[in-house]
């Protein structure tokens, strides 16, 4: 099946979509949703490098999609681990009540 | 062709909504779900490019696995946890402005550079593709994918073994530690 | 090439070092699991003879001839990437060698597990320095960082700590982001990966950034700039570096400031100084800007800080600085300087570190400005290590920071910056200030009157740290003895530290041959 629309378009819906997560993580501050943000930003990513390998003809864009994805999993799992084990001393999650220390 | 198109502006429309949803939801668990909505567009996004191993992978691993961790965790940690809880919010306001001024620049920049111009250079297309366009013709696309996995690629994907090795001891150093702390 | 490469066992070879370290992280792990609880503090060992076992292999293939690429142009062991491994093969053994007795002292119980993320993050780092290609760079950046969210996180009941750590994980992501975005642009303007790849179409096709396809390039640049200088911690992406070196266990501290800036520095050179030579008008600015703002920023904001680790921590920005003026100028030259700069530093700031680890008690305590005061009278020998490391790292003649520094800013001024040499000066001079700042409370300061146990008592961060307090006026009281490794490793780094300042000679051309110079 050949590109339904030419490269640019696929391009561009990237750079919104990682443009919405840089928003994100810049304006949210529950943590959870600042690392959802962050999955959406290398989502974007995953979607231009599989535009430019289409569009190229080669096989290095899928590659680094398939270990993107993997490393995303890794590190899902250390990021989640990191704020549950905050919460558990915790119980409350909000990055502008990290304030043990300042400045 | 048409029908390739109007799919093209359907999926780019909910992808973009789902975005926006993730970031714009005051509860964490409608985040999370706008979140799949996205993955799951981006995995037709990879259909519609030919990369069919890696919409199934993205299914099965992204919108499947990786995401139902994050709704575990969400409604683990306190589900009514959302921002319209009235919040001592000085700083809130100019923050989210700045960002999102800030976003409007870099979408505005990115979005020039990969559409204002032309964007691919016809030398750029790999000296590759003529091996990776034989290769799909012969054995197909998946099976092109594993041979460049398993072959030219091999390394990488050794070292996303550590990497995940790396991901369990830490992950495993983390569970721990709190629950040793409770039985104290 | 891509569907039909088959490994060898020469390529194995030719990673060595990191094959060394992974299997003492593995190692480890495993004895972990075999011996009884008393004897983990023995797991140190495992972990320095990974080092000294890539020491070795570091030797090896110094001396083995062939080419020096390998797994088809992913990896490579060229004097660049063994010369950073030395460098970062220092600064874990010393970490290594730091943390028995403090790792205890802080309470940790999961020293098998903690050892294994250091050796696993070491990996990473040499991983990343002998990366030559841009996947390569991405998965070593992400082994490394890795266990280094988890490390800094690591300190039991200290909400400081997990504070850092979740700071440090969701910005280094944020990085990442940028980082990877970075890359994908750079592939679809070139077409390849592989640092070589770039280097070929770049060079073939004369590109800039007006010219049509010229602009994703800039983009992928820019970003790709970002992306590294948030781990280089380069002002304006340093914010995350004081609040994560002040929370960390201090061996972490010690690693992370000089082991994920070797990797990153190296991957700088790489893309930019190598891969992306032909194209340098494009991206010398944002080079050039991000050294000068590093470099003044840096010390400004480190002559304000009244605790030590914090102050180290901004010390350590200001010195990315003096090392960005290496990539910015593009000149082989600029590259040797650099990397003889990173050698010194590391031998420096570890030690720096040491001391403010056999120093401080638990939860963070003692590693205030104040808790130095009168310190030449109770602990002359640390006293007079701190200070020989802290003159180094002003850049006092007679130590390796002043030839280091010297080495830059004369590689500068030949290189057509004299600009960046005369603002590096005048940054420098603001950092003899807060580095003397501490010498002066050691010498000439008496020490308070108020009993350090009573002034651990009063301090609130205790009741959070919810440790007995009992414990605790006993080790405040008692001061915290050296552990014979720590020892070990303070008298190995004062010996780099003046060895390095006066014999410069071998290091200096061992860097110069990594650089590619004669």
């Amino acid at each position: 099946m050949p590109m339904p629309m030419p490269p640019n378009a696929f391009l561009l819906v990237s750079a919104i979509l990682f443009t919405i997560g840089v928003v994100g993580v810049l304006s949210r501050r529950n943590p959870l949703v600042i690392f959802m943000s962050i999955e959406l930003m290398l989502n974007a990513v995953n979607l231009s490098f599989m535009t430019f390998s289409s569009a190229l003809h080669s096989v290095d864009g899928w590659i680094f999609v398939f270990l993107v994805l993997t490393v995303a999993a890794a590190e899902v799992v250390i990021g989640l681990a990191i704020i549950v084990s905050i919460f558990r001393s915790r119980q409350e999650i909000d990055v502008d009540d990290l304030n043990s220390m300042k400045g | 062709m048409l029908a390739g198109q109007i799919a093209f502006y359907v999926l780019a429309a909910a992808a973009i909504g789902s975005g926006i949803g993730v970031i714009a939801f005051r509860n964490a668990v409608y985040s999370a779900l706008s979140l799949i909505v996205n993955l799951f567009c981006l995995a037709l996004f990879f259909l519609m490019l030919n990369a069919i191993f890696l919409a199934t992978v993205q299914v099965l691993v992204y919108a499947g696995a990786i995401m139902v961790l994050f709704l575990f965790v969400v409604t683990m940690l306190s589900p009514e946890n959302d921002e319209s809880l009235p919040t001592p919010d000085r700083l809130g306001l100019w923050q989210r402005g700045a960002a999102v001024g800030l976003g409007i620049i870099l979408a505005g920049a990115i979005g020039y550079i990969v559409v204002g111009q032309a964007a691919l250079h016809p030398d750029a297309v790999a000296t590759g593709a003529q091996d990776l366009a034989s290769q799909i013709s012969r054995n197909g696309n998946t099976e092109a994918f594993g041979q460049a996995l398993f072959h030219g690629f091999l390394f990488p994907f050794e070292v996303t073994s550590v990497i995940l090795v790396a991901a369990i001891v830490g992950a495993v150093v983390l569970g721990r530690r709190t629950s040793s702390r409770e039985g104290e | 090439m891509a569907f039909t490469y088959a490994i060898s066992g020469g390529d194995w070879a030719r990673i060595a070092p990191e094959l060394a370290l992974l299997v003492a992280a593995l190692l480890v792990m495993l004895v972990d699991a075999l011996i009884p609880a008393r004897l983990r503090g023995a797991l140190v060992i495992i972990g320095v003879m990974g080092v000294l076992a890539a020491l070795a292999g570091v030797i090896m293939l110094y001396a083995s001839s062939g080419s020096p690429s390998a797994f088809g142009g992913m990896v490579t062991s060229d004097p660049l990437a063994l010369f950073a491994t030395l460098v970062i093969l220092a600064a874990t053994g010393l970490s290594l060698l730091l943390s028995p007795g403090y790792i205890e002292r802080q309470g940790t119980r999961q020293q098998g597990e903690f050892y294994a993320l250091v050796m696993l993050a070491a990996t990473g780092m040499v991983l990343m320095a002998a990366s030559t290609n841009l996947m390569m760079i991405f998965l070593g950046l992400e082994l490394l960082s890795l266990p280094l969210y988890v490390l800094c996180a690591f300190a039991p009941g200290q909400q400081r700590a997990q504070e850092s750590g979740m700071k440090y994980f969701l910005l280094s992501s944020f990085a990442s982001g940028f980082l990877l975005y970075g890359m994908a642009l750079i592939y679809g303007a070139t077409g390849a990966t592989n640092l070589g790849g770039i280097n070929h179409f770049v060079a073939t096709h004369a590109m800039s950034a007006t010219a049509g396809f010229g602009p994703i390039l800039l983009g992928g640049m820019a970003l790709l700039a970002v992306g590294l200088a948030f781990k280089v911690s380069a002002i304006p992406f340093h914010a995350w570096t004081p609040d994560v070196y002040q929370g960390a266990l201090t061996p972490v501290t010690a690693l992370m400031s000089v082991g994920t800036k070797m990797a990153a520095f190296v991957a700088l050179i790489r893309v930019f100084d190598v891969a992306l030579a032909p194209v340098r008008a494009d991206w010398q600015g944002i080079m050039w800007a991000l050294a000068i703002l590093t470099m003044v920023g840096g010390n400004i904001l480190a002559a304000t800080q009244t605790n030590v680790k914090r102050l180290l921590a901004y010390s350590s920005i200001a010195h990315a600085g003096y090392l960005l003026i290496g990539i910015a100028l593009g000149t082989q030259a600029g590259i040797a300087a650099l990397l003889y700069y990173m050698a010194a530093y590391a031998v420096m700031n570890v030690g720096a570190f040491g001391v403010v680890l056999a120093l401080e008690r638990v939860a963070g305590l003692g590693t205030n400005l104040d808790d130095y005061r009168g310190l030449a009278s109770r602990r002359p020998a640390l006293a007079a290590a701190l200070a020989v490391f802290l003159f180094a790292l002003a850049g006092i003649p007679g130590t390796a920071g002043f030839v280091a520094k010297y080495a830059i800013f004369a590689a500068a001024v030949t290189g057509g910056h004299a600009e960046l040499t005369i603002i590096g000066v005048v940054a420098s001079m603001i950092g003899f200030y807060y580095y003397l700042r501490v010498i002066w409370a050691m010498y000439f300061v008496p020490a308070p009157d108020m009993p350090a146990a009573e002034a651990a008592n009063a301090n609130p961060h205790l009741s959070l740290a919810g440790l007995n307090s009992a414990v605790v006026t006993k080790l405040a009281a008692s001061g915290t003895p050296l552990a014979f490794s720590a020892g070990l490793a303070l008298a190995l780094a004062l010996i780099g530290t003046l060895g390095l300042g006066i014999f410069p000679a071998p290091l200096i051309s061992l860097a110069r041959q990594a650089a590619g110079l004669p």
